[in-house]
């Protein structure tokens, strides 16, 4: 498996000229060589080494800081499965089981043994409407359960080489008849929406239909993905939801007529099978049309407000016309050409915008500290490393609205005198990353970016920096080392970066929702944004809403709504009927608030106040199946995980945190631990560096706070939630009616088959995937 | 130059603005410890063992890196500050991989250092070796001959095949030391003018007698039977302890200064006040008490014995001290002769007027029981030889070459900076408890043997960034790197890069600035 060194040398070189020598050059050399090996080939180190200012110590350290960096060779293809949060919750574990199982993959490995796949866990791929997910290479699947495992590993070996669907969509004409959108979000694809593209752009033009096919950003609804929309002149528009390739051809005839008579008879042939479903009552078109006066819907919108995402599912990400032809780029139009810096500085201030990252320090200030700072170079990062399981605003945000954050990050640019910046976005965000790259592209085309832009004096760069896997860089300093070149070590503040940044010189890093925020501020007036929100927050924030609620998706809502209202108004209320728990808010800094506390409002203080946090805005609804003690652990896992290692108290006492949460899970907690597990927290949320490690703890203290009856249940070896596998034993009930689908689905045949009679599991070899229970159509498998 | 003014543990004090919070201090003579932080390096905030308390925020700062701002009201050791930096420590200790001291010093009653003792004898440095022995162990012949060994039952090596033969190793010494012509004299220090009156000459009063007289006080012995050596003498079979081996070492506490006075029993021939007017300090060394005599003498008692406080010895009567069997009765010479070491530390402070602490144990880092893995590890530096038995018997115990083959099994599982290690240090400064908080699973240890002169041991390393930043500095082509993250975070070579290639030029500067044991030299300082 190891490259040879002929072929080797050249490579790294030819990687080494593009990118560039210097020590700083190091993260982007390492992805340019892995993307070339699919791993890190020791010998390519040592000739990078040899070839740039970059040290042995300082590549060892940086590849194994970042978890994106392999060292080992690995397989054709990489299934990386997501444990977010919400995948977490939906059975991302037992998923991960299922593929060891099915593809043979031998105990502490990652690979199978023919070498065809590498099944590696990867933080939040941020697809939490859908989950639990997995991704093949570039291929995602959500709604992953356990007994699917083999279909999809065969569906993506046969979909292998077909061709992928361009997604620059086809040019308008002037007799095109309407438009029909279709959601290229991340969660869309994820769901298929790639398939579905294809089908339509297929259908068109096989039928001759004159019409604009749209790609539109994220629509928000991402619980029902793919989502299509019909737009035609003088017509409610019609949103199909849960669309498949082969709905596609019902939806387009449906709404278009084919072009010529023989067409139409070249049609008719299937149209007239196809016709028989057009009547939507018919249960075999199960995509049912949705007007937007349907009242879910009508719930799932009513209650946002569209800044940060305002136009959504109605632009394409893209087309720079279509942006400024909705008011895009006036506000710094208006800001180079009428504003001071002050004034934009004032503007921002009286607005009342705080930081949208979680922690929600007053953006006017923390630019006007910046513009204060005496230092003949500034820089400007826009933070979109969204790290936090079960987040996906930044995402979103990136990949549909790229134009409005270069826009609101031009404009803190202009305000504070900065003249170069950094995208910091995640590696694990493929196309956020492109699309950043192709709208900065078209702002330099068309002078928005660069020299003079907008004709005037003003100039800025902006590049990308590709994050490697490290939640820890969502931290300014930790981001600013990430940038420079060397392990996500937080520092010590301050200096703050407005002091003392980015090589050394005074930075502005703002979250990009909060520049994607900024030039609707400007446009609308501060009187407007002042109106939304409360006292103290100020204006919308957007959030992801996923887990147990029917509605998923990314919703922008004005600050101080309630829990209450979110979860039940916008999301719908608790899937399947069961009973609301809990919501955790603000993922691994955030706390977990109990359904008694619904009513709490969502905003920086009164979230602050019950232990949780904003965070950047994952907001996760948990149900009666979900064990808090499990919900605790899960974090740690990650906190400790993810933490830099640095700081003895981040370092060792998350580690602990994480044995006795772990020890509680598997029914081998002590008395003393929930007292000791509250001493430890309360230690490292005082005594850590950094953010991460002082909110760290939050989870488990507000879990104890909250659900100390579920922690003493497992003191005593019980998991009320049913949740935790060394508590329960799957039997199985007298409502089994023998149909023996349970004993073929066991994957490891611990059911015996007895047709027509109540079949038994023998416990001795029971793994607990819960297989027989998903497939049982009778409902028969009771957890005890 | 900007100068700002703020209040370091309630005093107003104006410093420059560039300063952090710990060079303010350390300008006022103020301490604040640090591990990761040692001057001239980069401020890494790594250890948190430098925080202090921000009055006004209500917040902990690392000082090292913290810098002063105006109106800060900074306190650098209040309660919060220690609870937060004994925390910090017992987390580090609560993964550290290693024993301050060896298990078979600390099994040893009288904590001799043992693995010390082995070395020095491998180096066939006798002299050096009885004067380790004799630092804690005033009988070391005698008990060569008698002693149940606690120490060999404590040996790691026993975990892999059989403990050191220890109790022999040190016979061995005692026996080669006692065959000179002039065996070895521990320094005296000028005589002090007090006077001790030491009751029984058992193996407790003679040890005692063996300290007391180093520290220049006068040594008056009293015993009830015509000859001394108490239950070494009346108690012990001659075939088990040659009485030659008894008379030589009594007889080196005699040549230094000791007074014997024969058949003089206490309350029928002296009298215990009567010793406590003549005398500055009055030991107890009378052994095991029958009920009526132990009421006699007017002393607080136990169900045992005579009580004392169980640090300092010390009885209800000031002055008068009391050790072995005469508190609780035990068969285990050592223990008495570990007593008289440690009642003359007492009586030492009470006659020198100092306050009467005792001999205070130092903190120790506890690997626990040995993994098996662990062995390997071990067997880096220590022979994988079986037990050796003297081949003449127990009775001649060992030759010379084969006590010297014997001590080349020893693991050496004893610190090598016992004495400079700054976490050990700060433990004992602040209570630091090692089993506050407990990993299910124990890290293994593991030793990098792969430089001519320095070992690495990454179980101990505390991740203080100090050798990352020498070897960068002093531009080492590998040098120390950081890998992993978070828990995984470890200090290691590049490239998997041996030892002997990471460290060309900064050994030195690196092992002396490593604030534990994780770097140090291969070559024990004190052999």
């Amino acid at each position: 498996m190891k490259p040879d060194l002929d072929s080797l040398y050249p490579t790294i070189e030819g990687i080494v000229q593009e990118i560039g020598t210097s020590a700083s050059d190091v993260i982007p050399i390492l992805h340019a060589v892995q993307k070339e090996y699919n791993y890190l080939p020791e010998e390519a180190l040592r000739r990078v080494c040899e070839l740039t200012e970059v040290t042995p110590a300082s590549i060892t350290g940086i590849s194994t800081f970042y978890s994106q960096f392999r060292h080992t060779p690995v397989g054709q293809h990489i299934i990386h499965l997501c444990t977010g949060t919400a995948c977490h919750m939906k059975g991302a574990e037992r998923v991960y089981d299922a593929f060891c199982r099915e593809l043979n993959i031998p105990e502490d490995q990652d690979t199978d043994p023919g070498g065809l796949f590498t099944l590696q866990r990867v933080a939040c791929l941020g697809c939490c409407t859908i989950a639990p997910v997995v991704q093949i290479d570039q291929v995602t699947y959500g709604h992953v359960q356990t007994d699917g495992v083999a279909n999809i590993i065969q569906d993506f070996l046969q979909s292998r080489g077909r061709p992928v669907v361009s997604s620059a969509g086809r040019k308008q004409h002037a007799e095109d008849k309407g438009e029909i959108r279709i959601g290229l979000g991340s969660c869309c694809v994820a769901s298929g929406s790639r398939k579905v593209q294809q089908a339509l752009e297929e259908c068109v033009e096989e039928a001759g239909i004159n019409t604009q096919i749209k790609r539109v950003g994220c629509v928000g609804m991402c619980h029902r993905t793919p989502l299509l929309e019909v737009h035609l002149p003088d017509e409610e528009p019609i949103l199909y939801d849960k669309v498949q390739p082969e709905d596609v051809k019902k939806i387009v005839l449906k709404h278009y007529r084919p072009r010529g008579l023989k067409q139409r008879l070249k049609n008719s042939a299937f149209g007239l099978i196809e016709n028989l479903f057009l009547d939507d009552s018919q249960n075999g078109f199960s995509r049912h049309p949705l007007h937007f006066r349907d009242p879910n819907i009508e719930a799932f919108l009513g209650r946002q407000v569209s800044i940060a995402t305002e136009f959504f599912g109605e632009i394409d990400p893209l087309d720079l016309s279509e942006y400024r032809c909705r008011g895009g780029f006036a506000a710094l139009e208006m800001c180079l050409k009428q504003l001071s810096p002050e004034n934009i500085i004032q503007e921002i201030k009286t607005s009342g915008l705080r930081g949208r990252g979680g922690a929600g320090f007053p953006t006017g200030q923390k630019w006007n500290i910046v513009r204060g700072i005496a230092d003949e170079k500034k820089y400007i990062i826009c933070n979109g490393d969204e790290g936090d399981p079960g987040a996906f605003m930044d995402r979103m945000i990136l990949e549909s609205y790229p134009f409005r954050v270069i826009e609101g990050m031009a404009i803190a640019a202009y305000a504070v005198g900065a003249h170069e910046g950094y995208f910091y976005i995640r590696a694990e965000y493929p196309l956020a990353v492109q699309r950043v790259k192709a709208a900065l592209a078209l702002c330099r085309e068309a002078g928005l970016l660069g020299k003079n832009v907008l004709g005037g004096d003003f100039s800025l760069d902006l590049t990308i920096m590709e994050g490697a896997g490290a939640f820890v860089c969502g931290e300014e300093t930790a981001l600013i080392a990430s940038i420079e070149g060397r392990r996500g070590n937080p520092n010590f503040r301050p200096p703050y970066p407005a002091q003392k940044g980015l090589w050394g010189h005074s930075t502005l890093v703002n979250n990009c929702e909060t520049f994607a925020t900024v030039p609707w501020i400007l446009r609308e007036g501060t009187d407007a944004f002042n109106q939304l929100g409360t006292a103290e927050s100020r204006g919308t924030k957007v959030f992801s809403l996923a887990g147990k609620v029917k509605r998923g998706g990314l919703i922008e809502v004005p600050m101080g709504i309630s829990i209450r209202e979110v979860v039940e108004e916008i999301g719908g209320g608790i899937e399947n009927d069961r009973e609301f728990k809990a919501v955790q808010i603000g993922g691994p800094s955030g706390g977990c608030v109990p359904a008694e506390m619904a009513d709490t409002k969502v905003d920086y203080e009164d979230l602050t106040e019950v232990g949780a946090m904003m965070g950047s805005g994952g907001l996760l609804v948990m149900d009666d199946s979900d064990c808090m003690v499990d919900i605790a652990r899960y974090f740690l896992t990650f906190t400790c995980s993810q933490s830099c290692g640095k700081c003895t108290f981040c370092r060792i006492g998350t580690r602990h945190m994480l044995d006795i949460l772990e020890n509680l899970c598997a029914g081998k907690g002590s008395l003393d631990d929930l007292q000791k597990l509250e001493e430890i927290a309360l230690s490292t949320q005082q005594g850590s560096l950094c953010g991460l490690g002082k909110t760290a703890p939050n989870p488990v203290l507000t879990t104890l706070k909250y659900f100390r009856e579920e922690y003493e249940a497992h003191l005593e070896g019980r998991c009320p939630a049913k949740r935790c596998q060394a508590l329960i034993t799957y039997s199985i009930s007298d409502r089994c009616i023998g149909c023996t689908v349970c004993a073929q689905h066991c994957p490891v045949k611990t059911i015996p088959a007895t047709p027509y009679k109540k079949h038994e599991i023998y416990q001795a070899n029971c793994i607990k995937c819960g297989t027989c229970r998903l497939v049982c159509p009778n409902d028969a498998v009771d957890i005890l | 130059m900007n100068t700002v003014t703020f209040t370091l543990n309630n005093r107003r004090i104006e410093v420059p603005a560039d300063k952090t919070i710990l060079e303010a201090a350390q300008g006022q003579g103020v301490f604040i410890p640090t591990l990761c932080f040692a001057n001239g390096s980069e401020r890494f905030t790594s250890c948190m063992l430098c925080v202090v308390h921000e009055l006004g925020s209500d917040r902990l700062l690392p000082s090292c890196s913290a810098p002063v701002a105006e109106g800060m009201r900074i306190e650098t050791d209040n309660k919060r500050v220690e609870d937060a930096r004994r925390d910090a420590l017992n987390f580090l200790l609560s993964e550290h991989i290693g024993d301050c001291e060896a298990p078979c010093q600390r099994a040893c009653p009288a904590q001799m250092n043992i693995p010390l003792m082995i070395r020095q004898i491998q180096a066939q440095q006798m002299e050096a070796a009885i004067k380790t022995i004799k630092q804690d162990i005033a009988l070391p012949a005698i008990l060569g001959h008698i002693c149940p060994a606690p120490c060999e039952k404590g040996c790691k090596r026993k975990f892999y095949d059989a403990p050191l033969s220890i109790c022999l190793l040190k016979r061995f010494a005692a026996e080669v030391d006692l065959a000179q012509a002039s065996p070895y004299q521990p320094p005296v220090d000028d005589k002090s003018g007090k006077k001790v009156a030491i009751v029984g000459t058992g193996p407790a009063g003679l040890a005692a007698a063996y300290y007391l007289l180093q520290k220049g006080h006068a040594c008056s012995l009293f015993e009830q039977n015509s000859e001394p050596g108490g239950q070494l003498r009346y108690g012990v079979p001659e075939d088990k302890l040659p009485r030659s081996v008894l008379n030589a070492e009594i007889e080196r506490i005699l040549s230094l200064g000791a007074e014997f006075f024969m058949e003089q029993s206490l309350g029928r021939d002296v009298g215990l006040e009567e010793l406590c007017k003549d005398y500055d300090a009055l030991v107890l060394a009378v052994g095991t008490l029958e009920p009526e005599a132990l009421k006699s003498f007017g002393l607080e008692k136990t169900a045992r014995g005579i009580a004392v406080d169980k640090k300092t010895f010390e009885t209800s009567i000031p002055g008068v001290f009391a050790g072995g069997n005469a508190i609780f009765p035990a068969k285990m010479a050592v223990r008495a002769v570990a007593h008289g070491k440690n009642v003359a530390a007492s009586v030492d402070q009470f006659l020198n007027g100092k306050q009467v602490v005792g001999v205070s144990r130092r903190f120790n880092s506890v690997m626990g029981k040995m993994q098996e893995s662990e062995a390997e590890e071990f067997l880096k530096e220590a022979e994988d030889l079986e037990r050796i038995e003297p081949s003449g018997g127990l009775g001649p115990g060992f030759a010379a070459k084969e006590a010297a083959e014997e001590a080349s099994r020893c693991f050496g599982c004893d610190c090598r900076k016992p004495e400079t290690c700054k976490l050990r240090r700060f433990a004992d400064e602040y209570a630091a408890d090692q089993q506050r908080f407990k990993f299910r699973e124990k890290s293994k240890l593991q030793k990098v043997v792969q430089h001519d002169l320095v070992i690495y041991e990454p179980g101990k390393c505390i991740k203080c960034s100090l050798c990352v930043q020498i070897t960068k500095k002093a531009g080492e082509e590998f040098g120390f790197t950081f890998i992993n993250r978070g828990f995984e975070v470890r200090v290691t070579t590049p490239f998997h890069e041996p030892l002997q290639r990471g460290l060309q030029k900064a050994a030195r500067d690196c092992v002396e600035a490593c604030p534990t044991a994780a770097l140090s030299w291969r070559k024990r300082t004190r052999t």
